[in-house]
C-alpha cells in the first residue's frame, strides 16, 4: 500500500514525463527531434573546416558558431515545441480526464508545471545541449578561443535556452488549453507565432519590438553574442516578452485547470 | 460499533453562488455505503468536497479521520475515484493509464506497471490491455476506470455509476468485484442511480433530496421503513377475512390465500383489524410491515421529502 501523499516533484515529473512518452510516438516529433540534430553537425562540420583554415593558411572565417547554432536552432525547436505542447491538454479536455487527475494529490499547479516542463526540457536542452558542446568544441580545436570564453558562451546559451523554452512552452500548452481540439490550438499558436510579429514589422519596419517568442528569442541571442551593446535594449526586451510569454501561458493553464478540475 | 470513516457535520456547499449541500450531518460506518439521489440532489458535489476539491462554506468535513479541505492529499493517496464523468486518460494503452494513474498516487514507474498489471488480470482484463484507450468498448472503459482506482492499493473505494452503460453480463460481473474489494474489506462509497446496483453491494445508504439528507441509515431500516402496507398471515386470514376489513374501512392491498396485506395508517386501522381477527377467530402467524425492494422505499422517501418540501 502507498497511502503517503507523493511529493510535489514526484507528480510534476510523473505528468512531465508521460506527456514527452505520449509526444515521442508521433512520427513527426521524432522526425523534428531528429531534425534537430541536423544544425549541430553541419556546425560543427563547418567548425572543423575553420580549424583546418586556421592552422593551414592562418585564416579565420567571421562567424560565431555558437549565435549561428542558436539561430537556427530556433526554428527548428519552434515546431517541435509546436508538435509537443498543442496536444497536451485539448486532448485531456476531449477527454474529460482534468477531474481525474483532482481525485489524485495531484494539485492545478502540479497540472500546469508538468504540462510545461514537457515543452519546456526538450525545447531547452535542444538548445543547450549542442550549443554548449559546439562551444566546447570551439574552445578545442580552434586556438584562438579560451576556455574560459567557451564557458561565457554556455552561460549565454543557457540563458538563451532556457528563456526561448519558456516562451515556447507558455505559448503552445497555453494555446491547447484554449480549446479542446488539437489542430485548433495549432492554429492558434501559428497565428500567434506570426501574425504580431509579421503586424508590428509592418508598421514599424525591422526595428520594431518583438511580441512573439521567436522574434524575442532572435533578439536576445543577437544581444548576447552578436550586437552586442547597441542592441541591449531590445535584446532584454526580447528576454521580458519570453518569459512573459511563459507567465501567461501559466497563468491560462492553471485557470483552466483550477476550473474543471472539479466535478 | 465500527468507526466512522466519513464524517460529515452540519456542511454546506454552494456553487456559483447556489447552495447545493445544505447543512448536511451523516457518519458514515458501513462496509459499503450507498449514495444515491435524483439528478441534482448534490451527490456529485458531496464526492467533490469529500475529495477536497471542493470547500466547505461551512461545517466540518472527515474522511479516514482527516480533516478537508487541508488534508485533501492525504485523502487522496488513501482513495480510489472511479469518476462517472472522467474518461481514462488519453493517448496511450489501457496499462499505461492504469500505470500512470498509479504513478499520480506516489508509486515509481516500474510498481506502478506491476501493479497496473495486477490490477488488470484481477478484472479480467486480458491482451486488450495493450490496444489504445480510444478504442476500447463501454465495458472496457469501466474495468480499465476500475483498475485504475485500485492501482495503488486504497483504503477507500469512490465509485461513481460504475455501472452505467454497461450490458447486463458485464453489470453482474462488475458489481461481483465490486463486492470482492467490499469483503476484502475496502470501504466503499458507491453513488449510483441504479437501486439494484446498491442492492447488491451496500449495506449502508445516504439519500440526498434537493442537498439535504433524506435518509441515512442501514438499507434494512430503509427497506422496512417506508409506511406501506402490513403484511398478515395465519389461519382464517382470506377473502372472506379481507372483505370484513375493507368494510371497516381498511384499504387492503392484497389478497392471498393464507394472508392479505393492508394498509395502517392510524390506530383505527389496527383497532379494525383485530376486531376482524376476533370475529373470524383467526389465527395470525405472522404480522409485519411488508418489505419494500430498496428502489420502492428511495422513491417513497423520495416523494416524501417532496411533499414536505412543497
Amino acid at each position: 500500500m502507498v497511502h503517503k501523499a507523493p511529493t510535489s516533484r514526484h507528480v510534476v515529473s510523473t505528468i512531465a514525463r508521460r506527456e514527452l512518452r505520449l509526444a515521442w510516438q508521433l512520427r513527426l516529433v521524432k522526425i523534428l527531434a531528429l531534425f534537430s540534430i541536423l544544425p549541430v553537425l553541419v556546425i560543427t562540420t563547418v567548425l572543423v573546416g575553420q580549424a583546418w583554415l586556421d592552422k593551414n593558411f592562418s585564416r579565420t572565417l567571421d562567424w560565431d558558431p555558437v549565435y549561428r547554432f542558436l539561430e537556427v536552432q530556433t526554428r527548428v525547436v519552434v515546431l517541435l515545441a509546436l508538435g509537443l505542447g498543442t496536444p497536451s491538454i485539448a486532448r485531456d479536455r476531449h477527454e474529460d480526464v482534468l477531474f481525474l487527475y483532482a481525485t489524485r494529490p495531484v494539485l492545478p499547479w502540479h497540472y500546469t508545471i508538468g504540462k510545461l516542463t514537457s515543452v519546456w526540457a526538450p525545447v531547452a536542452l535542444l538548445l543547450c545541449v549542442p550549443a554548449a558542446v559546439v562551444a566546447l568544441l570551439q574552445a578545442g580545436i580552434l586556438v584562438h578561443v579560451t576556455f574560459a570564453q567557451s564557458g561565457l558562451m554556455i552561460a549565454k546559451a543557457v540563458l538563451v535556452a532556457g528563456a526561448t523554452a519558456t516562451g515556447l512552452a507558455g505559448m503552445t500548452v497555453g494555446c491547447s488549453a484554449v480549446t479542446k481540439q488539437t489542430r485548433w490550438a495549432v492554429v492558434l499558436a501559428i497565428i500567434l507565432l506570426t501574425v504580431p510579429d509579421g503586424l508590428a514589422q509592418g508598421m514599424f519596419g525591422t526595428d520594431a519590438v518583438p511580441v512573439g517568442p521567436v522574434r524575442s528569442s532572435t533578439f536576445l541571442t543577437a544581444f548576447l553574442f552578436n550586437d552586442g551593446k547597441d542592441r541591449a535594449m531590445i535584446g532584454l526586451l526580447g528576454f521580458g516578452v519570453l518569459l512573459a510569454w511563459g507567465l501567461l501561458g501559466y497563468m491560462g493553464i492553471h485557470a483552466r485547470a483550477k476550473k474543471e478540475m472539479i466535478p | 460499533m465500527a468507526e466512522a470513516w466519513i464524517e460529515l457535520e452540519n456542511v454546506s456547499v454552494r456553487r456559483s453562488g447556489r447552495p447545493v449541500l445544505v447543512d448536511i450531518s451523516a457518519a458514515m460506518r458501513g462496509k459499503a455505503v450507498g449514495l444515491v439521489g435524483a439528478n441534482g440532489s448534490g451527490k456529485s458535489t458531496l464526492i467533490g468536497t469529500l475529495l477536497g476539491v471542493l470547500r466547505a462554506e461551512s461545517g466540518v468535513v472527515r474522511v479516514l479521520g482527516y480533516r478537508l479541505p487541508e488534508m485533501a492529499m492525504e485523502v487522496r493517496a488513501r482513495a480510489g475515484v472511479m469518476a462517472e464523468q472522467a474518461g481514462i486518460f488519453p493517448g496511450g494503452s489501457g496499462v499505461d493509464a492504469v500505470a500512470f494513474a498509479g504513478m499520480l498516487s506516489g508509486l515509481g514507474r516500474s510498481d506502478a506497471l506491476r501493479r497496473a498489471h495486477r490490477a488488470l488480470d484481477a478484472l479480467a482484463v486480458g491482451e486488450e490491455r495493450y490496444r489504445s484507450t480510444s478504442g476500447f468498448s463501454t465495458g472496457m472503459k469501466q474495468r480499465c476506470k476500475l483498475a485504475m482506482s485500485l492501482v495503488q492499493d486504497p483504503e477507500i473505494l469512490i465509485l461513481d455509476e460504475p455501472t452505467i452503460g454497461l450490458d447486463p453480463p458485464g453489470r453482474v460481473q462488475l458489481l461481483g468485484l465490486i463486492r470482492d474489494l467490499r469483503d476484502q474489506g475496502r470501504r466503499i462509497l458507491m453513488s449510483t442511480h441504479i437501486m439494484a446496483d446498491a442492492e447488491v453491494v451496500c449495506d449502508e445508504m445516504l439519500l440526498l433530496s434537493e442537498g439535504t439528507v433524506a435518509y441515512h441509515g442501514t438499507k434494512q431500516q430503509l427497506t422496512g421503513s417506508t409506511g406501506g402496507p402490513i403484511s398478515a398471515e395465519g389461519y382464517g386470514i382470506d377473502a372472506t377475512f379481507a372483505a370484513l376489513l375493507t368494510s371497516y374501512g381498511v384499504v387492503v392491498t392484497k389478497v392471498r390465500p393464507n394472508g392479505v396485506m393492508f394498509v395502517a395508517n392510524d390506530d383505527s386501522h389496527w383497532r379494525a383489524f383485530w376486531r376482524v381477527v376476533a370475529e373470524r377467530h383467526a389465527e395470525v402467524r405472522s404480522l409485519g410491515p411488508e418489505l419494500a425492494s430498496l428502489e420502492d422505499a428511495v422513491v417513497h422517501m423520495m416523494e416524501g421529502t417532496e411533499h414536505h418540501g412543497t
